[in-house]
């Protein structure tokens, strides 16, 4: 298990178990088609970097963690 | 994707302008180009290159201008060469024009830098340009360069293809696999920090954390030693109270017993002063018998010398001679002739006749001297017999009185015991008092003690959460982004899987599809097997067994025809990826193959075969075909022939294209 989820499961951080266990599946599924699109999207024009798509992959993960549904 | 037409203007030896234009039915979506080796089979399809990418595979690439114009253009004089190609993507139509403009100088035609326009077709009709910057991006979406290969080849890459060290890569491209694979190598991994899930745990704060832990667990251990302190207090402050009470109950029994106990403590010191008398007692009676001993005779004798005395007295032997003077020191001073008074001694002068009658008062032939002495050593005893009488009186008159303060005592002691008779012992509970008082006083330093050390600890959480409360905000970031990595893990290992799990099927459906094709063409009993890396191996079955089986050029030919029919057949097939609910496709445009001299080196029933499957697995085909072999494949082709055109070579530098 990475380190820091050690951390977590030790209570370094304010993290549940419930939270760490029981992502949300539709943020999840959100991020998996945006990923793949995105990936599908530069496959076919090769416009964007390696590090631009890591910046890409980021923004779709941060963004969808932070939204509301 | 679908080619609508290729538009040539002095490229190679397509000298002017050539227009084709390809079929793009469904039904009849074969276009075939007939021309003989040298007619520019594979200038054309060059050109589709060259219009695309840029790139022309041709001898001497950097002179595409035709030669017949070349050789007429004049000294600094310019003209431009242009390959057009309009094709539908998606359902748009898309216009590729690449221009290159050739100058004369010098003598010498040199090419300048090509330069390409893409625009497309509103659906109104309107035609709108696509900017430069977004050209190659256009480009490659429409057909990416490294995959064009597979569908722009010649005789040569159709013998080869299946031996590509790319390929593995490539047909991940085609089936749709790059997708997910690109997306699990932009995920990464922990250790790779130029990856997305590496790049979160970069930014996470360990060390803030730690520091946090660290504060966290001293607030921890901490408040856990306060909470013994406090129990360690309670017990403190229960006992203080109990002895508290013990020492209260103490106080009265001994302000209500205060007579017994005045009593019991004056019999206590009476107690102790008999102890003592007597020990002095005995002292005084060892002094007295010492002192008996020692000087006893001289008091005891006094009778018998007083008896003595008064003999003496009696008889008067008491002379008058000198004490100590004995008759040789007479006889000494008369020889000597002067006496110590310094008269002359002479022989029968007064003098020594005085001398001579004293001898008969000194020793030893007087007893005169010897009473005298007796009876001053008598005197002498009876002065110490007094000396002796009184001190032993004076001892013994001590020794009484310490036995009468003795008895004195022992009276007191047994009158007070007859009044304390049967009255608790508060010596018992004085001794108990000031265990009590001691213990109290224990008790509290200790209280003090755990008081101060609590108050210290205090301060120490205090301190410590404020340590933690500044981490908290980074603790607080890195919460984000362990949420960020959960998320980012759980995708990448749901596209991992995924991507395992799509490999191996599409794998076996590839093997399985150019199986399919491989039957159609092939008329033997071989069998073709694609390894992990996509290398596709031909099999005979010898002996019940499956070996790797000799290729002949044409039985390669078959092979690799298979294998791409089978890519194309499998391109067109829809890849869906299940996301939760959702279902994501992806799958990659189709594509057409265009194929320049395809049947080299195959013979007549493999021309045959392959011309009834590749119109039937590509959506369209664009074939540069030899008349000889278009004989073989017309009968089983012509069906699905869209348009056709035959090529005429006028000149070595011009040829022409004539359609049918």
């Amino acid at each position: 298990m990475p380190i820091i989820l050690q951390l977590m499961k030790k209570g370094v951080t304010k993290m549940s178990d419930t939270e760490l266990n029981d992502l949300n599946d539709k943020k999840l599924n959100q991020m998996k088609v945006d990923i793949l699109k995105v990936e599908q999207q530069n496959l076919k024009t090769r416009e964007k970097s390696y590090d631009v798509m890591v910046e890409e992959i980021n923004k779709i993960i941060v963004a969808e963690v932070n939204k509301s549904y | 994707m679908l080619f609508k037409t290729l538009q040539m203007v002095n490229f190679r030896q397509y000298k002017g302008e050539t227009k084709i234009a390809f079929s793009c039915d469904e039904e009849k979506n074969v276009t075939i180009i007939l021309g003989d080796n040298t007619f520019g089979k594979t200038t054309l399809l060059q050109a589709f290159n060259w219009c695309l990418y840029g790139e022309a595979l041709l001898e001497n690439p950097d002179m595409l201008l035709n030669f017949d114009v070349a050789s007429k253009l004049l000294e600094n004089a310019s003209t431009d060469i242009e390959v057009e190609v309009t094709l539908i993507h998606s359902g748009i139509e898309y216009i590729l024009t690449r221009t290159q403009k050739y100058q004369k100088k010098n003598g010498k035609i040199i090419g300048l830098n090509p330069s390409i326009k893409v625009s497309y077709k509103e659906k109104d009709g309107q035609t709108e340009s696509i900017k430069d910057t977004k050209i190659e991006t256009v480009i490659n979406t429409i057909l990416p360069k490294d995959l064009s290969t597979y569908f722009f080849f010649d005789t040569e890459r159709v013998g080869t293809i299946s031996d590509r060290k790319d390929l593995a890569e490539s047909v991940k491209g085609l089936l749709g696999l790059s997708t997910l694979d690109n997306s699990i190598k932009h995920l990464g991994t922990k250790q790779n920090k130029k990856t997305v899930i590496g790049q979160y745990y970069s930014s996470m704060d360990i060390d803030g954390d730690s520091k946090a832990k660290e504060a966290l667990n001293r607030i921890q251990d901490t408040q856990t030693r306060r909470e013994v302190i406090s129990t360690q207090l309670d017990t403190v402050v229960s006992e203080i109270n109990h002895y508290e009470n013990r020492k209260e109950q103490l106080d009265s029994i001994l302000r209500d017993n205060q007579t017994t106990a005045a009593l019991q403590k004056k019999k206590e010191n009476i107690e102790g002063l008999v102890v003592k008398e007597l020990a002095a007692q005995e002292e005084t009676r060892r002094a007295l018998i010492a002192d008996f001993n020692a000087d006893s005779l001289p008091f005891y004798s006094q009778p018998l010398l007083k008896q003595a005395s008064d003999f003496l007295h009696e008889v008067k032997v008491d002379d008058k001679g000198i004490k100590d003077l004995t008759r040789p020191t007479l006889l000494d001073i008369i020889n000597r002739g002067r006496c110590i008074c310094g008269c002359e001694l002479l022989e029968g002068s007064e003098a020594v006749n005085n001398i001579k009658n004293e001898m008969s008062f000194v020793p030893p032939e007087s007893i005169g001297n010897t009473v005298r002495n007796y009876r001053e050593n008598m005197r002498s005893l009876g002065r110490n017999s007094d000396r002796i009488f009184n001190g032993i009186k004076t001892r013994y008159e001590e020794l009484y009185r310490q036995k009468v303060r003795v008895q004195d005592w022992n009276d007191e002691l047994i009158d007070i015991s007859d009044i304390i008779q049967g009255k608790e012992n508060m010596k018992r509970f004085e001794t108990e008092l000031i265990d009590v008082k001691q213990r109290l006083r224990d008790l509290n330093a200790k209280k003090e003690r755990l008081i101060r050390e609590d108050e210290v600890k205090k301060s120490d959480i205090e301190r410590y959460q404020k340590v933690y409360d500044s981490l908290v905000v980074v603790s607080s970031r890195n919460k984000n982004f362990m949420t960020y990595i959960k998320y980012a893990e759980e995708i990448r290992d749901w596209l991992i899987a995924t991507y395992k799990e799509k490999e191996t099927c599409i794998r076996e459906e590839l093997e399985e599809k150019v199986n399919s094709i491989f039957e159609q063409m092939y008329h033997g009993h071989r069998r073709v097997s694609i390894d992990s890396k996509y290398q596709v191996t031909l099999l005979t079955t010898i002996a019940d067994k499956e070996v790797a089986s000799g290729e002949s050029e044409g039985l390669n030919r078959v092979k690799n025809f298979a294998f791409i029919a089978g890519l194309v057949a499998l391109a067109k097939n829809k890849i869906i990826s299940k996301t939760g609910e959702n279902e994501f496709d992806l799958s990659s445009e189709p594509y057409p193959l265009v194929m320049d001299a395809p049947f080299s080196n195959a013979d007549e029933i493999h021309i045959s075969n392959i011309s009834r499957v590749l119109p039937e697995v590509a959506e369209q085909v664009i074939m540069f075909v030899m008349k000889k072999d278009w004989r073989y494949a017309e009968p089983v082709m012509s069906t699905r022939v869209g348009l056709k055109y035959t090529l005429n070579k006028l000149s070595e530098q011009h040829s022409v294209l004539k359609g049918e």
